[in-house]
């Protein structure tokens, strides 16, 4: 028969599950027969074996991880799938919570409170999983749409590229006329690809109901539309254009304020010109 | 769940893995003491920190009764102990190294007697008796190197314990 002072003493052994049977089960009818001092005492004991396992660690391999979320959620949706070698642990641990239900019976009465408590925090857990997963899906939309600008920025580029690379450059820079437009134009025309790149600064905005209109000058057929634009906030106007493949050498190239939607062929008052130098 | 997870799935697969000495044994362990934790998740709120201790515990138990499973009796169980109630949980993964830091220091400070029967004890599941037959010692001088080898770990640990 132990004494108190003996039990007490033994409280160590008993954590780490290591006292002879006869021993053990004095402690556990002591301890079920409600000793605080003794309760207390077990659970820094217990506390310190656990802390003991913290001294090595070796990584699990990398399925368990996605194997344990999926029986958490199978345990969520309240008909976990329980395998059979999982029933007899499991039902150890049922007479295990009895074993110490004896000695912890508050919690047997505040089951019912705790089970509502593990409900709640897993509605929480799911209400933030849902923002999570909404904001994810919000990054992602804004990540798409970003791609999709990069994207046409870098079509946009190549395209440029291939003006500049193709063989035939030819330059044409467009300076104010008198019509007293404060601006400047330069255009950079592939002949042999038929298209130009034409970009105009510091141009005011057009009046309203108005636009600027390129031209090119030809030979044959004299202005041939190369396009409209409206200079950005910055004054910078920006058109590819294609480059007529019949109406001769291109002499000039000009700008024109035209109607909204612009004309076939110019009508209103000429801000930019710029004549091209006769290849030799 | 995925941060206690993340945090301690290392050091319960390893107490599994040195106990049982089998992989296999170990991840199945690993899985049931996770989700036997998180079963109780509630328990772990505000109040009541330190789940790690707890799992440690739960796991060494659950690895500890397949190791003996084969031959002896059931022993008790403290699978379903209630946490201690303790402190906080650490923050910050320094704070896990340094707790780390303190229970090998703590462990390295034991004497090799003391160590050899703790080890026995918290990694075969002997009790004191089946120590002193292990290493041929009387079964008085192994009660005592199991109960100073705990007391020096309670005393070295404690500015890690939730209560001292």
């Amino acid at each position: 028969m132990m004494t108190h002072d003996d039990m007490h003493a033994a409280l160590p052994a008993f954590a780490l599950d290591a006292l002879d049977p006869a021993e053990r089960s004095e402690i556990e009818q002591h301890l079920a027969g409600g000793c605080d001092t003794c309760r207390q005492e077990l659970s820094r004991w217990q506390e310190v074996v656990g802390l003991v396992a913290l001294a090595d660690a070796e990584t699990p391999p990398a399925a368990l991880k996605p194997l344990l979320l999926q029986r958490a959620r199978a345990v969520v949706a309240g008909a976990p799938k329980i395998p059979l070698r999982l029933i007899v642990p499991l039902a150890a641990a049922a007479t295990a919570v009895l074993v110490w239900g004896a000695v912890h019976d508050s919690n047997l009465r505040t089951e019912l409170e705790q089970q509502t408590q593990v409900a709640s925090s897993l509605r929480i857990d799911l209400n933030v999983a849902r923002e999570n997963l909404k904001r994810a899906g919000a990054q992602l939309a804004a990540k798409e749409q970003d791609l999709a600008g990069l994207r046409a920025s870098l079509a946009a580029a190549e395209q440029s590229l291939a003006i500049l690379q193709a063989p035939g450059l030819r330059m044409v820079h467009l300076k104010q006329t008198p019509q007293a437009q404060p601006a400047e134009a330069h255009a950079l025309i592939s002949t042999d690809a038929h298209r130009a790149l034409f970009y105009a600064f510091d141009l005011p905005p057009a009046a309203a109901g108005k636009v600027y209109e390129l031209w090119w000058i030809t030979e044959k057929e004299g202005p041939v539309n190369a396009g409209i634009f409206a200079p950005d906030s910055r004054g910078l106007g920006r058109i590819e254009a294609s480059v007529p493949t019949d109406a001769g050498v291109i002499q000039a190239a000009a700008v024109t304020i035209e109607p909204a939607g612009g004309l076939p062929k110019p009508t209103g008052p000429m801000v930019l010109l710029g004549n091209l130098e006769t290849r030799s | 769940m995925t941060e206690l997870y993340d945090r301690y799935a290392g050091a319960v697969y390893h107490l599994a893995l040195r106990i049982t000495g089998d992989r296999g044994l170990a991840e199945e362990i690993s899985l049931d003491s996770f989700l036997q934790v998180w079963r109780s998740a509630d328990r772990f709120n505000a109040r009541i920190g330190s789940p790690a201790s707890w799992l440690f515990t739960i796991a060494r138990s659950r690895a500890i009764d397949r190791l003996r499973a084969a031959g002896a009796a059931k022993r008790t169980q403290i699978d379903d102990a209630p946490p201690p109630t303790s402190r906080e949980q650490p923050d910050t993964l320094a704070e896990l190294a340094e707790r780390r830091r303190l229970v090998r220091d703590a462990l390295a400070a034991l004497s090799p007697p003391q160590r050899a029967a703790l080890e026995l004890a918290y990694y075969e599941g002997l009790s004191h008796s089946q120590i002193a037959e292990r290493l041929g010692e009387p079964l008085g001088t192994v009660k005592t190197r199991v109960r100073q080898a705990m007391q020096v770990l309670r005393q070295l640990l404690a500015p890690v314990l939730s209560t001292r």
